[in-house]
């Protein structure tokens, strides 16, 4: 069944390669609104998130003759794609906070921080607070469901740098959860 | 596995095994269940990946998004890239081979529709070639 869609996914995706564009249409379809969705969490903005998107599938349809499907997934490159276009949109608007080396919270228990009162928004802005590659590392593996190989690729590290980002991810928020519950 | 390395891989990947590497999760179950002690660390990951569940995001229609994407993609290729896109897909074969027969249909189509007079298509053939034709020789035909 895996086989399968991947076979169908790279049928598609040679289609594209030969500039048809009803297979467009449909990885466009089955691929838009997880990229906006990762845009948007790494962005905090909706519609600087469909800008974002927007130009990572112009790019796929530019460039798509130089992706191997063999050697990674469609969402994979995507997603690449879109963090790329993520870092330079804090690079241009100098939000590119680059406090990934930064010591990280002494870890502490986590008893009490976590009570009913931890909204929606509370959580985004904790999320937005962290550094980017933490962030992306976080949103990846977190709400995009991707594998740490396939979030090690999309970030450029090795899969041991990935997870030294998740964790310092996660103790930065229990840290911060902790702070603003007290 | 020992304890530190379950608290590293929950530090990471949280409490849900499904989102560990394949490599890790069966072990970790495994060492979770002859270690109950380990449950402390568990629950405490387990409520952080609750307060991120939380933190969703409203649904965005993307139609609009969506068109601007097409307009800015297929439909500014040039009319000739779309219709050899369309006369030579790269999985149908039956459009080529259609258009290469066309001519051939049409030709067969117009020479079965076309009602011939015969008496006078050979004078008519004669005169437009030029020949010069004499009564006589037209009388020897009509015999």
């Amino acid at each position: 069944m895996i086989a399968d869609a991947a076979d169908q996914e790279a049928a598609l995706i040679a289609r594209v390669q030969g500039g048809d564009g009803a297979a467009f249409q449909l990885l466009l379809q089955q691929n838009l609104p997880v990229i906006h969705q990762y845009a948007n969490r790494m962005l905090g903005n909706p519609t600087e998130a469909a800008d974002i998107a927007q130009e990572v599938f112009i790019r796929f349809w530019q460039k798509s003759a130089t992706f191997d499907p063999s050697r990674a997934k469609l969402s994979t490159w995507l997603h690449q794609i879109a963090h790329n276009l993520c870092m330079d949109f804090f690079r241009k608007h100098s939000r590119l906070t680059g406090l990934d080396e930064l010591d990280e919270p002494a870890s502490q228990p986590l008893e009490t921080e976590l009570g009913q009162q931890q909204d929606n928004e509370h959580m985004k802005s904790l999320i937005s607070e962290l550094p980017e590659r933490q962030r992306s590392a976080l949103i990846l593996c977190h709400y995009q469901g991707l594998s740490n190989r396939q979030a090690a690729a999309i970030l450029d590290v090795s899969v041991d740098a990935l997870e030294s980002l998740l964790s310092r991810a996660r103790r930065t928020l229990k840290h911060n959860l902790k702070e603003q519950s007290l | 596995m020992n304890r530190t390395e379950f608290d590293y891989l929950l530090t990471c990947y949280g409490a849900d095994f499904g989102r560990w590497p394949i490599e890790h999760s069966t072990i970790a179950k495994l060492a979770l269940e002859s270690n109950p002690a380990w449950q402390v660390s568990l629950l405490e990951a387990r409520r952080l990946d609750d307060a991120l569940d939380k933190s969703s995001l409203e649904d965005h229609h993307l139609g609009a998004l969506k068109r601007r994407i097409l307009a800015e993609t297929i439909y500014k290729q040039s009319f000739l890239d779309r219709f050899l896109h369309w006369l030579i897909p790269a999985e149908v074969l039956w459009r080529p081979a259609l258009v290469a027969c066309l001519p051939v249909i049409i030709g067969l189509s117009i020479g079965l529709n076309i009602d011939i007079d015969e008496r006078y298509t050979l004078e008519e053939e004669l005169s437009l070639t030029g020949l010069v034709v004499e009564t006589s020789t037209l009388e020897i035909f009509d015999e």
